[in-house]
């Protein structure tokens, strides 16, 4: 059914429908805007990347040919993600900024590693955190444990080794399991 | 590893159902820009019908064009056919032909000349074409035949007399009309030909109208028909355009058909127009003020010998940028190269031998075929860009104007045909992709071109 609205959607919207536009919008923005929240420090520049993205996506609907159910939401979630990635990619150019690390902070503080995590984590919460992590970071996680991809396709995707990316992915991890081990411990330590 | 899955796994679910609602000025901004972006594709598809039509009309006129060049030739087939049965008919009739000697008449008028004058009707297409043995190979009725009874009205035939000699052609609709049977009426008529003649010479008078607009017809190869070829360049100044460079380059090939008399023409071919022009953008950026040599890290050895530490410093270079944002005002020259389709009607006012005037008219169409880069004046050096906007649209894809303009045709005695033409073109849509000017793009030329018949 949803397949079936979505391919009119996508009908209407290759023959130029206004009105498809809206539709679409509504309907993709939100799960677009959670992935470039992933990827982006700030809220402005999540709802920048899903503008470009939406533009894209715009652009390149004429060309695009659904091969398998919805194969017109991955590719647009990868246009988002791949659009998140230029645009970190452009503001590292612009900014010279490429993350400032301080090792002490990803390395495992020992009082911390025996507590279990929680179960669930607000969303917010959770985006607050990864939102946190440094550029580089955060990408790496995101790319690996998000959309999924193995650690040969981040090297290639940006274009860093496949060792910074293992070292990155789990310093990543080691990070924000931190953050929320101190977030939820403070969080318990306020209610007591 | 456990441990990674498990903070995998949180935040994966974590995040399974979070679906944040964008701004509604995003959705606005967004909109506005799709928007423009349909319209834009819209416009693309829409020239392009208007591609298909042209094309359309264009088949449409050639197709009227070869009808009626093959309802020419049938027709002049017939044409000869009724000639040469006349001329059957007649002769039956005409026991021999005779030669007018209007002695009066030219001793009145031109002193010390003789006219041997022959007044023939309706000579046939190869007495025409070899003029010098027309009176040989002619073998048309002659009007003033003693045995011709038959009433004959000019009015009723257009009439052409040739002299020979000084290959002119007059037209005799002006000279008075007279019946066949009343011997002072001809010779009336004789007369007043004879006295528009230089001496000495035959006349010949046809009646076919046909063969009249041959001789006036600036193309005048009937194995060629009514068509030309011509190749043609137009420098163009272009108006309302945002560029200062307003000169644009046309050439381009086309071929000639000329209908209904050789009075109108339909033109159409393909060109090429060539024009420079630059797209501006505004660079922000931070200027480069120099770098220096930081520290990253100390790493120290203990030094048994003298007991102390010993350090080892590691720098990198590092370059400052002063945090002020300036812009600056780029330039990009490029090339526009864009397909020409004109399809151009006309009429001549006048049509002579050796030139004609006329008007000319009609759409054509521009689509863009390619733009090179030629020069780029900005250097950023070592300052760090922050973003780059692009100040002039980009050139638009497709365009339509319409171009009138006035011709003077010059034709040689051979083939070869010269054509001037200064025009005003007057463009339906801006040559940019967005450009909010009210005033519509206009540009005056000339057009010089050189063909064949």
């Amino acid at each position: 059914m949803q397949d079936t609205i979505e391919q009119a959607l996508i009908n209407r919207l290759k023959k130029g429908d206004g009105e498809a536009l809206e539709e679409i919008y509504d309907l993709y923005a939100p799960v677009l805007l959670s992935i470039s929240m992933r990827y982006m420090s700030c809220r402005e520049d999540a709802e920048d990347v899903v503008h470009d993205s939406f533009i894209k996506i715009l652009k390149g609907i004429k060309k695009f040919k659904p091969r398998f159910e919805g194969a017109f939401e991955a590719w647009i979630k990868r246009i988002t993600v791949n659009t998140s990635i230029n645009f970190l990619r452009n503001k590292a150019k612009m900014t010279g900024i490429n993350g400032q690390i301080h090792d002490a902070d990803t390395i495992p503080d020992p009082s911390t590693i025996d507590i279990d995590l929680p179960e669930k984590m607000e969303p917010e919460t959770a985006i607050k955190l990864i939102r946190e992590l440094p550029a580089g970071y955060r990408t790496v996680l995101n790319l690996y444990v998000f959309e999924r991809f193995s650690h040969k396709e981040i090297a290639t995707e940006l274009n860093i080794s496949v060792n910074t990316s293992k070292s990155q992915l789990s310093k990543a991890r080691a990070l924000l399991r931190k953050k929320v081990i101190i977030k939820y411990t403070l969080q318990q330590t306020v209610e007591k | 590893m456990k441990e990674d899955k498990n903070i995998d796994q949180l935040i994966r679910s974590s995040l399974a159902d979070y679906k944040p609602l964008p701004e509604a000025k995003s959705k606005e901004r967004f909109l506005d820009s799709a928007t423009a972006i349909l319209a834009k594709s819209k416009g693309n598809s829409f020239s392009w019908k208007y591609l298909a039509i042209a094309a359309a009309i264009l088949f449409g006129l050639m197709g009227i064009v070869y009808y009626y060049i093959a309802d020419n030739n049938s027709q002049k087939i017939n044409n000869e056919l009724t000639k040469t049965e006349n001329n059957i008919k007649v002769n039956d009739r005409i026991e021999s032909s005779q030669e007018i000697n209007n002695n009066t008449s030219v001793d009145e008028t031109k002193e010390n000349n003789t006219f041997n004058t022959e007044i023939i009707d309706t000579p046939t297409d190869e007495a025409i074409n070899k003029e010098p043995n027309l009176h040989s190979t002619y073998t048309g009725l002659q009007i003033h035949s003693n045995n011709d009874n038959n009433s004959k009205n000019l009015d009723n035939k257009t009439f052409i007399a040739k002299d020979n000699a000084n290959k002119e052609i007059i037209n005799t609709n002006k000279l008075t009309p007279y019946s066949l049977n009343d011997v002072s009426q001809r010779d009336q008529f004789t007369s007043q030909i004879i006295q528009k003649t230089s001496s000495n010479t035959h006349l010949y008078v046809t009646a076919d109208i046909e063969e009249k607009k041959r001789h006036k017809r600036p193309y005048s190869d009937q194995k060629t028909l009514n068509m030309a070829y011509s190749l043609n360049y137009s420098p163009e100044f272009v108006f309302n355009i945002i560029e200062s460079n307003k000169i644009m380059h046309n050439i381009g090939a086309d071929v000639h058909f000329k209908l209904f008399n050789n009075k109108y023409l339909i033109r159409t071919g393909l060109g090429a127009s060539v024009s420079k022009g630059y797209y501006e953008y505004a660079v922000d950026y931070n200027e480069y003020l120099g770098s220096y040599s930081g520290l990253d890290s100390i790493s120290f050895a203990w030094d048994e010998n003298h007991y102390h530490l010993l350090p080892t410093y590691y720098k990198s270079e590092r370059e400052v940028f002063d945090t002020a944002i300036q812009t600056d005002i780029s330039r990009v020259y490029k090339r526009f190269t864009y397909l020409r389709l004109p399809l151009v009607l006309g009429y001549d006012f006048i049509t002579k031998e050796t030139y004609s005037l006329g008007i000319r008219f009609g759409p054509v169409l521009s689509v863009l075929l390619n733009n090179k880069t030629l020069s780029e004046d900005y250097n950023p050096d070592k300052d760090k860009i922050i973003q780059i906007n692009q100040i002039t649209p980009d050139r638009i894809n497709t365009n339509w104007l319409l171009m009138a303009g006035i011709n003077v045709g010059i034709y040689s005695k051979s083939k070869l045909f010269f054509e001037l033409e200064p025009q005003f073109s007057y463009y339906f849509n801006s040559v940019y992709q967005k450009y909010d000017s009210s005033k519509p793009p206009f540009s005056v030329g000339i057009r010089l071109s050189v063909g064949i018949k």
